[in-house]
């Protein structure tokens, strides 16, 4: 954690001062070898005997946990990997070849990095204050992103809008730590928790005012706070500004925003709701239970299901009406954002499970998702692909490229040898055991109806054009990444012929982009061969978090 | 008195914020933006902040309002246009009515409706308040004022009276804010004593946060033809 800081931070503030000798295909290449290693460094504080429990750092402000350097060590993969996703535009000056980045690369990395270092902060933040420093400073980052492409009007107005919605959310978050701290008088959470088990064990309600008062005090304050929070990753009441702002932003930006900072959030939400202990909610009135700690509970409890059960059928039916592609991709994430959610609220080991995984199964896909678009507007011979008919016959022009999208939007839909099959399997088992029977047969038909519109796009792939038929012969027998790389290169080359004379542009996607694509997809594809590496995985941090 | 006069400020305060918002012309709003700043500041201070008020009133009415001012009054913005994009956002009314709906819903569920009557146990304001707003400002002042100077009155009280009191609990769980038991600081003293302590990493977060806004400002004003 500490490396990772100092190290982000060296690289963030030395690497402007060279600007001007390092290129910018170099900048963002180092910057993601930087996200790689820090990741590396953050996979060995794992071993660390004295993590046990959890460590507070800088004055408790802080708290390291094998969960959190699990995400954290995924999410600075995710980010390395993201940041490939540039094109190199090759400019041929008089024979010569001259590597170039778009030109708003070097500030999108250096963007990144801050708004990471915010989410890594984020996810170990274990006081209201460093936790709004730290969301600050992502989202801040966020809003830049967003409105990078100042010249053009989408993405400025986009990044306007998610600029003043992030902002109120902010207020709310922040009105809610106000309270919090008002009723409580302490703002880190350790205290907060042990206030909160007090309270469970040994004074039951009547007994005197005071207690109770604090108790409803700090209800209304981590409600706001969660309220907050589910705005920021656009949970379904709350969903409205994300498929504008994710529509109006170049792909390329979308992508940060549609992975990265949820995983941040839904690990702090993780944090709270595991030590608040919302478990089971209103089932187990009976038993040891004491009201206090039921009220804490319940609210969130009612505050995550309402939010869960409306974004998973928002998402999935107002899906369906949707012409553009991104806004598409907008609705499924609120859809997914549903069942992250459910998992989140049964709040058992098995649930914690299936949350963990379902997350980076998520992730995964999605990025592939987007690194796939990413390739298809390269190659493909328009600037932007927005609507979903733009890829339409895609599938005789560029066979593998769709294909790896197909194995994408199966994944996502749940079709059973993927990935996307046993995250949702995991998480509708720990629904049905824990007795949650009607919202697990509300995610499964929604789950059903949010196929069909994936499968709308994978009807669009193959669907025949009668006057526009060209099918290209390519050698099958080579394995399938050698054959993906040469066969963009290929279709890039006849991509975007300047006829300019001297100076001739082409996008070309670098062999690093082609080869996470087709790693990606093959994880995704080959996962129930071998499942055994991420399932032990999050089970044992699901179990590190119960049982310490 | 000075309740009174405090509950007049915020219930001017909360007058003059809504006016901003909602008045149509833009210079006006931000006149009234200020009176909010203004009127909050003179609420900080005379609930005893004395320094965080006085840098309100420096930063926020000297600097960034009157900016504002100045930049409208620069831009020139048409009315008609605010007033045309302003239906543009009732379209979404129905998910507002859905959201409040079930926000109220989730908060009476679990709060009872006399949440807003009951003082705080260790609230030495002798009036109750009025509405909730005002009550958990209170609640505020009380926390943070109460770290600072009365803690060791609190203690002793509680030791007469054997009587479980919440903010013993309190005290015993403050770790950082036990050291100010011992002696007395000045708010400038306690406010720079915490940051160069206690909260050093939220500090340099904080200028981390600041330098991400520099550069963003220049990213995003910067002329993009020399690169």
């Amino acid at each position: 954690m500490i490396f990772i800081t100092i190290l982000i931070l060296i690289v963030a503030k030395a690497l402007p001062v060279l600007n001007t000798n390092i290129s910018s295909v170099h900048f963002f290449r180092i910057i993601s070898i930087v996200f790689i290693v820090t990741g590396f460094l953050s996979f060995n504080t794992l071993y660390l005997e004295t993590i046990g429990t959890g460590i507070g750092i800088y004055s408790g402000l802080f708290h390291v946990t094998q969960i959190s350097q699990f995400i954290e060590t995924f999410f600075y993969l995710i980010v390395g990997l993201l940041l490939i996703g540039w094109p190199q535009i090759i400019t041929k000056v008089n024979k010569v070849k001259y590597y170039l980045t778009d030109k708003y690369s070097t500030d999108y990395s250096l963007i990144i990095l801050f708004s990471s270092l915010g989410s890594s902060l984020l996810i170990s933040s274990y006081d209201l204050i460093s936790l709004y420093l730290s969301i600050e400073l992502q989202s801040f980052g966020l809003y830049v992103l967003s409105t990078l492409y100042r010249n053009s009007e989408s993405s400025t107005k986009s990044g306007l809008k998610y600029f003043l919605l992030g902002g109120l959310s902010s207020a709310i978050i922040l009105l809610g730590s106000g309270i919090v701290y008002s009723y409580t008088g302490t703002t880190s959470f350790e205290s907060i928790y042990l206030l909160n088990s007090i309270n469970d064990l040994s004074f039951p309600l009547s007994s005197l005012g005071g207690t109770e008062y604090f108790l409803q005090g700090l209800t209304l304050g981590l409600l706001l706070i969660f309220i907050g929070f589910l705005f920021k990753i656009a949970a379904a009441p709350l969903h409205n500004w994300s498929p504008d702002v994710y529509d109006g932003t170049p792909t390329i930006v979308t992508m940060y925003l549609t992975i990265l900072p949820k995983i941040a959030i839904f690990m702090f939400l993780l944090e709270i709701t595991t030590h608040f202990g919302i478990s089971h909610g209103p089932l187990n009135i009976g038993s040891f239970e004491i009201y206090t700690s039921f009220l804490v509970e319940s609210s969130i409890y009612k505050l995550l299901l309402i939010t869960s059960i409306s974004s998973l059928i928002i998402g999935s039916v107002l899906g369906l009406s949707q012409v553009k592609i991104k806004r598409l991709l907008a609705y499924s994430t609120i859809s997914h954002i549903g069942f992250i959610l459910l998992a989140l609220l049964i709040n058992t080991e098995q649930s914690i499970d299936s949350f963990l995984f379902y997350i980076l199964q998520y992730t995964i896909t999605n990025l592939n998702l987007f690194l796939i678009i990413l390739a298809l507007t390269y190659t493909h011979k328009m600037n932007n692909l927005n609507y979903i008919s733009d890829l339409k016959n895609l599938f005789f022009s560029n066979p593998l490229l769709s294909l790896c999208l197909c194995v994408c939007l199966f994944s996502m839909a749940g079709i059973p040898p993927l990935i996307g099959f046993f995250s949702k399997q995991f998480v509708l088992y720990a629904a049905i055991q824990n007795g949650f029977y009607l919202t697990a047969i509300l995610a499964i038909i929604v789950s059903v109806i949010s196929a069909s519109y994936y499968l709308k796009i994978v009807k669009l792939l193959i669907s025949e054009n009668e006057t526009f038929t060209k099918i290209e012969s390519i050698t099958e027998n080579e394995n399938e990444n050698e054959a993906n790389s040469s066969d963009l290169t290929s279709s890039s080359l006849s991509a975007n012929k300047d006829s300019y004379g001297v100076l001739s542009l082409i996008i070309e996607l670098t062999n690093v982009h082609s080869f996470i694509i087709s790693t990606l997809t093959l994880i995704l594809l080959l996962f129930f061969i071998k499942p055994s590496l991420i399932l032990n995985s999050t089970q044992l941090l699901s179990l590190s978090l119960f049982y310490t | 008195m000075t309740s009174i006069f405090i509950n007049l400020l915020v219930i001017g305060m909360l007058f003059s914020s809504v006016l901003s918002i909602t008045s149509k012309n833009p210079v006006i709003s931000v006149i009234f933006l200020i009176t909010t700043f203004v009127s909050a500041a003179a609420y900080l201070i005379l609930i005893g902040i004395n320094f965080i008020g006085i840098s309100y009133i420096v930063i926020y009415v000297g600097a960034i309002a009157v900016l504002f001012l100045f930049v409208i009054m620069m831009i020139n913005i048409k009315l008609t246009d605010i007033l045309d994009t302003g239906y543009n956002y009732t379209k979404n009314l129905p998910l507002a009515i859905l959201i409040v709906t079930l926000f109220i819903f989730i908060i009476f569920q679990t709060l009872p409706f006399s949440f807003n009557n009951i003082a705080l146990p260790f609230n030495f304001s002798p009036s109750p308040t009025v509405s909730f707003v005002l009550d958990s400002a209170k609640g505020n002042v009380e926390g943070a004022s109460s770290s600072i100077w009365s803690y060791v009155a609190f203690d002793s009280n509680l030791i007469s009276n054997q009587v479980f009191n919440f903010s013993n609990l309190t005290t015993l769980i403050n770790r950082s804010q036990s050291d100010m038991l011992l002696t007395q600081f000045e708010q400038i003293q306690v406010l720079g004593h915490n940051l160069y302590t206690y909260g050093a990493i939220l500090l340099i977060e904080l200028s981390i946060i600041l330098l991400l806004a520099m550069l963003a400002t220049i990213i995003i004003s910067k002329n993009n033809k020399n690169i």
